[in-house]
């Protein structure tokens, strides 16, 4: 059934915990690399505002289970409402099999939030070939694969959208992530491509380049490998994950952006 | 001109490579062509780059300038397959500029230039480029350049909007007329114009650009981000 044949409220943002006169078919969207980080705070902020939301872990298990448990506390039909799902970017069985789950748990897919990404840092010269093509095929490749296995359950919807988690450093660049920077490069390029592609069917596609942000990595550095960052940096400060999720909900509401990247990094440089 | 250069151009199979090939021997440089399958006017055939540059580079060099030449071929990204072509041919494309940095590594006043396709223009004018692999070379290069100045290399890259030779005059004439209100129309760049261009780059000592991306067209706004 769609929002188009039912009498019956399309939500969100609106859509808090509370009853509601009418039956309440929410919007569902899916997230990945969910259990920690920005993604984590996407998944928060999107399930307080109202959405279904499935969300992704690789292996942790137990990790994301904990984290189910802590989002469905007070939240009605919660097994209905918050749902994670096993996948690693890195298989491409997986990759293909996933929306389809989410279809079928939730009932509809209207948005995907690609946010799963890892780095391997490192002098570029020196590294060995393996490593720097695991990033590229899991940031690029794994992401660019999930995002065409959720195309055809997303234009089922009247107004799907996909956010894709970029980086400055695939803009501006950055020494010792060169496969990093080369790989979510490459995830603004698709985000135009995709946005161009399928615009004219409703398909709204924009991507988000954070600069640094305060994630629990970033909590056992040393004040001198990042201070020269800050200095550079308008706001003077880290960006934090709930900022960046923000930044995403702006993205997932209707709107006029188109294949844009939006950059949350303090005015760096800027 | 500061000096003669040995200027290796992969990929120069292509309307742009050539006439940076001519306009470089034109001009006294020592050329070398190369391409992944034989043509006309190409003096290197080869696939694994990383493998056969030291070869080449004993046998025609030692270079002192590479050139990463444009490449044609609509870059589609619509089912898996695509995916993982693109994200081969980037990994083919870092292995050989990964080689290329370290061949010239040490090497006084290296420069490696990578000509990229705009694409943009795709909206007016039926070229076969899409924005994946320019927009991830760009990350690439502007990172791989700030680990690589310190030996000597600069590395950059020309962003190129679609060249005269790419497409039918006709279908520019078009693209031009739908333009009513462009207030400077853009004009087809001929390719021996933009490798005229970087051969006065190449000629340059001691060059002041490194991890830049230079756009390269006329009249059209670069593709933005
Ligand atoms: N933190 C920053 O300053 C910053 C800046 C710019 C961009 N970003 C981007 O923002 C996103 C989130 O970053 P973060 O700092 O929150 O990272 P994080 O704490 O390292 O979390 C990354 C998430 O991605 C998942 N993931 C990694 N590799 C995966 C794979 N092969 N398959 C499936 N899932 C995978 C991880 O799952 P597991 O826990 O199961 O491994 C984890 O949930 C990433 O795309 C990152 O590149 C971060």
């Amino acid at each position: 059934m769609t929002s188009k044949q039912a009498n019956i409220t399309l939500q969100p943002a609106d859509c808090g915990v509370g009853a509601s006169a009418v039956p309440v078919l929410r919007k569902t969207v899916l997230v990945t690399g969910g259990t920690r980080g920005i993604g984590r705070a996407i998944v928060t902020k999107l399930v307080s505002d109202g959405w279904n939301v499935g969300f992704t872990y690789r292996s942790e298990a137990s990790v994301a289970d904990l984290f189910l448990q802590t989002l469905r506390e007070g939240i009605m039909d919660s097994e209905q409402r918050v749902q994670a799902f096993a996948v690693d970017l890195a298989s491409e069985e997986s990759v293909r099999n996933l929306p389809a789950q989410v279809e079928t748990h939730f009932g509809r897919l209207d948005a995907l939030v690609n946010n799963a990404g890892l780095t391997d840092d490192g002098a570029f010269l020196t590294m060995d070939a393996a490593r720097w093509q695991r990033v590229l095929n899991a940031n690029f490749g794994g992401t660019a694969r999930l995002t065409l296995a959720a195309l055809p359950a997303l234009l089922r919807q009247p107004d799907p959208s996909v956010v894709v988690v970029a980086s400055l450093a695939g803009i501006s660049g950055k020494e010792g992530q060169v496969s990093y920077a080369t790989s979510k490069g490459a995830l603004v390029g698709f985000t135009q491509w995709l946005g161009r592609r399928y615009g004219e069917q409703g398909l709204r596609v924009n991507a988000i380049a954070p600069g640094f942000i305060r994630t629990e990595m970033v909590n056992v550095l040393e004040p001198e490998m990042y201070d020269h960052i800050l200095a550079a940096t308008a706001l003077k400060r880290m960006g934090e994950v709930a900022e960046v999720a923000s930044a995403v909900v702006f993205l997932l509401s209707p709107g006029y952006l188109q294949g844009s990247t939006l950059r949350i990094d303090g005015g760096f440089k800027r | 001109m500061d000096k003669k250069q040995r200027v290796l151009i992969v990929d120069a199979d292509h309307s742009l490579g050539l006439a940076l090939s001519k306009e470089l021997a034109e001009a006294g440089h020592s050329v070398t062509t190369h391409a992944r399958k034989s043509e006309p006017g190409i003096d290197i055939v080869g696939n694994d780059i990383p493998n056969e540059l030291l070869k080449w580079d004993s046998a025609y060099g030692p270079f002192e300038r590479i050139v990463f030449g444009l490449q044609d071929g609509a870059e589609v990204a619509e089912t898996p397959e695509d995916i993982g072509k693109i994200q081969h041919d980037l990994a083919r494309t870092l292995g050989e500029i990964k080689a290329s940095v370290q061949m010239l590594s040490r090497r006084d006043d290296g420069q490696v230039w990578v000509l990229l396709q705009e694409d943009s223009m795709q909206y007016y004018l039926p070229v076969a480029a899409q924005p994946m692999r320019s927009r991830a070379l760009v990350g690439a290069i502007k990172s791989l350049a700030k680990e690589v100045f310190c030996f000597g290399v600069k590395l950059n890259a020309l962003h190129v909007q679609p060249l005269a030779e790419q497409l039918d005059a006709a279908l520019w004439k078009d693209a031009r007329t739908n333009l009513k209100a462009f207030a400077i129309k853009f004009r087809p760049q001929k390719s021996i114009d933009v490798a005229k261009f970087l051969r006065a780059l190449i000629e340059l000592k001691g060059i002041p650009l490194a991890g830049m991306v230079l756009p390269v067209g006329i009249g059209y706004p670069e593709n933005n981000v």
